[in-house]
């Protein structure tokens, strides 16, 4: 699996558990985690991204929505792997 | 303006986003009023939990997060209005656990019916109004829908006091509700709901038919052989007494009594031809000598006639001999096989009964526990029957108060919402004047309670005029506050800065300028004496049972939780209720034999100490003022 997946991936059971937790908490609305859910299902996990896109997904995200804030908050949900792996790329080069 | 009227305004301007624009027309009381009431309302509707299907859902989404199966994860928790109706109508498909022996269809027992009509009547109205919306639904099923929320606006805690009794304005309003999205939303969320409610599972409750019936077959089989073996041993006991009866060969079959008699006649039988015919001969030959001219007298030497006379003796005799031996013989023989008979008989009989003994025994030993079995099958059938019973009334009922329920929630989601606008624009809603009246009462205090005295200062020792805190002003004020209260010694600072009595009485009236001079005053002469002389123990008592200060106490528990810990603490109880005297009392002694306390439950006296500690008076004014 390669880095962008894996990150993707990482990101993906993020938002899926805080949105379950959500749902079991019922800190929003069922049909607002409805909405959340297809968005996330369509958005992000139908769709192929970037590091940077992804990035930007959750940020946009935890900024409409505060319940996701935590993404961003929790320092092993930044890129700082990506960075490293480009950093490497580089100096491979 | 009443709630209701306010409410609704409310919620209609919230959609145009001007929603604050009413809370300014709301008085103090109603405002106060507003916040009661929807904390009692959103306490007593915001009582749910996740329940049922939900808690599967998450446990199945749980479960494809946990294999990386995202997608699966976010599906089991994505319903929208068409699936939750449609799974509703599975749900409705589900109900009653009748079926025909036969055909294996759905047979409504009368109870079963009544929830299944009440479920599917409710169903078809939440249905079409989730998936059509208010005007998508036809005109009758609108009006069901007003009648049937228009109970729940009647009865209401908050609506239903100024709910209109004109029939015409209720249903204005009732539609207006209706027509709220948030509505829909409500009443989706609720029909999820109802679709979490989990029935009993139909495989289940056949099984333990099935165990019921074969517990209660195997219940009956001995009860069966029971039977059979009670009237088999009767029959063989019976038998076995007809035996040993004296009068037993009578039972014997009759065509072996007739064969014998029958052989015993025919021997008789030839007999007796023999000797009537040696009679039939003796009597010709007589015949014949008398014909001949002899007389009965000379017959007796006819030797003819002799010889025939003595054929005849001989026949009668040998009849009779043969015919009794051989009578007797045949009784004998008779008997002697009537008894082997017998004893043959018994000794089958008795065999027979030993064996129904035997397997009456077996039987009952098999089937020792049937009864208690058949009872326990039972009892398990009819604990899981009245259990769906139970699931499938509760998800009628439920489905039938959908509507109302969800009507319900709606406005204490609008209540809620009320209120926290309301928080944000209340600092708003002081009048200038209010604002101006207090920074005149924080000015006249700081020349109250400040007095100029001469110093001399530096090397030359210059006169200097010095602002100190005037100690006996402070006095004055702080024994007048604990005597009567801030309410005079206000109106007296208001005069002093201008305010002529009319403007000061209407001033004092007004429940906005009072909340917030009176604290302002009192905090502020508590803090200057905590500055100059401290505060005694028996004032701190006076503080604390005076209706001012459980005011200021009971305004600082409500914004802080902080303190509220802090008088948990004191006190040792987590029943605050500054109303109860005895917690009052108990407050008043804690901190009447540790005034210091008092820092602790009011944050400006804590502000006083630091500034009385570090000298920053300027910083204290300032605390003091804010």
């Amino acid at each position: 699996m390669d880095a962008t997946k894996a990150y993707k991936n990482r990101i993906a059971q993020r938002l899926t558990t805080i949105l379950i937790d959500a749902y079991e908490q019922q800190a929003l609305d069922r049909h607002e985690i409805s909405i959340l859910a297809t968005y996330i299902r369509e958005e992000f996990l139908h769709k192929q991204f970037t590091d940077a896109q992804i990035f930007r997904f959750v940020e946009e995200l935890a900024h409409e929505v505060p319940l996701f804030a935590s993404l961003l908050a929790d320092p092993q949900q930044q890129p700082v792997k990506n960075v490293n792996r480009h950093f490497l790329e580089q100096v491979a080069k | 303006m009443s709630i209701a009227t306010f409410l609704n305004k409310w919620q209609n301007d919230a959609m145009s986003e001007t929603g604050e624009a009413p809370l300014i027309t709301l008085t103090r009381e109603q405002r106060a009023q507003l916040r009661n009431d929807a904390k009692f309302v959103v306490m007593t509707e915001h009582t749910h939990g996740l329940t049922g299907r939900g808690v599967e859902r998450v446990r199945l989404a749980r479960e494809a997060v946990k294999t990386a199966n995202f997608d699966a994860g976010l599906q089991e928790i994505v319903e929208s209005p068409s699936d939750i109706v449609a799974r509703a109508r599975e749900r409705l498909g589900e109900v009653g656990t009748t079926r025909n022996p036969t055909t294996h269809a759905r047979e409504f027992s009368t109870e079963e019916k009544a929830r299944h009509r009440r479920a599917e009547t409710a169903l078809t109205l939440v249905g079409d109004f989730v998936e059509k919306g208010y005007e998508g639904i036809k005109p009758d099923q609108q009006r069901a829908l007003v009648d049937k929320l228009r109970s729940i606006f009647i009865n209401h805690h908050v609506l239903g006091k100024g709910f209109s009794t004109d029939r015409a304005v209720q249903d204005k309003e009732i539609i207006a509700w209706i027509q709220d999205p948030l509505y829909a939303k409500v009443v989706a969320t609720q029909l999820e709901k109802v679709n979490e409610i989990m029935f009993t599972n139909l495989s289940d409750i056949h099984a333990a038919a099935a165990n019921r019936a074969e517990s209660i077959g195997r219940e009956n089989v001995t009860q069966d052989a029971e039977k059979r073996f009670r009237q088999a041993a009767e029959r063989t006991r019976r038998s076995l007494r007809d035996l040993q009866d004296p009068n037993a060969a009578q039972n014997l079959p009759q065509n072996r009594t007739q064969r014998l008699l029958q052989d015993a006649r025919d021997t008789r039988d030839e007999a007796q031809t023999e000797f009537n015919t040696a009679q039939a001969d003796y009597t010709q030959v007589l015949q014949d000598h008398l014909a001949a001219g002899g007389t009965h007298r000379t017959a007796l030497q006819d030797p003819t006639v002799m010889q025939a006379y003595n054929a005849v003796n001989a026949v009668r005799t040998t009849r009779d001999n043969a015919n009794r031996e051989f009578q007797v013989a045949q009784r004998h023989a008779y008997q002697q096989e009537q008894e082997q008979e017998l004893e043959v008989r018994e000794g089958e009989l008795e065999n027979r009964l030993e064996q129904q003994y035997e397997r009456r025994d077996q039987a009952r030993l098999a089937a020792a526990r049937s009864p208690e079995e058949a009872a326990a099958a039972r009892a398990a059938e009819q604990d899981l029957l009245s259990k769906r019973a139970n699931e499938e009334a509760l998800f009628a009922r439920h489905l039938d108060n959908a509507l109302g329920v969800a009507m319900r929630k709606s406005i204490a989601d609008k209540l809620t919402q009320a209120v926290q606008t309301l928080e944000e624009v209340e600092p708003e809603l002081l009048s200038e004047e209010i604002k101006d009246a207090r920074k005149d009462v924080q000015d006249q205090m700081n020349k109250i309670f400040t007095t100029s005295v001469p110093r001399s200062r530096g090397l030359f020792k210059r006169p200097i005029m010095e602002q100190v805190r005037d100690q006996q002003k402070i006095d004055e004020h702080f024994t007048r506050l604990l005597a009567d209260g801030p309410k005079d010694d206000i109106r007296t600072i208001l005069a002093a800065k201008g305010y002529t009595p009319d403007t000061i009485n209407e001033l004092m009236d007004n429940d906005n300028f009072t909340d917030i001079i009176k604290p302002f005053y009192s905090k502020n002469v508590i803090a200057q004496r905590m500055l100059t002389r401290g505060i005694r123990p028996a004032e701190a008592d006076l503080i604390l049972k005076s209706s001012w200060g459980k005011d200021m106490i009971q305004q600082a528990l409500e914004v802080n939780n902080e303190y509220r810990k802090v008088v948990q603490d004191l006190t040792d109880t987590e029943d605050i209720d500054m109303d109860k005297p005895e917690f009052r009392n108990r407050l008043a002694r804690e901190v009447g034999n540790r005034p210091w306390l008092l820092l602790t439950i009011f944050p400006f006296l804590k502000a006083a100490w630091q500034a009385q500690t570090y000298d920053k008076r300027q910083t204290l004014t300032e605390q003091i003022a804010a």
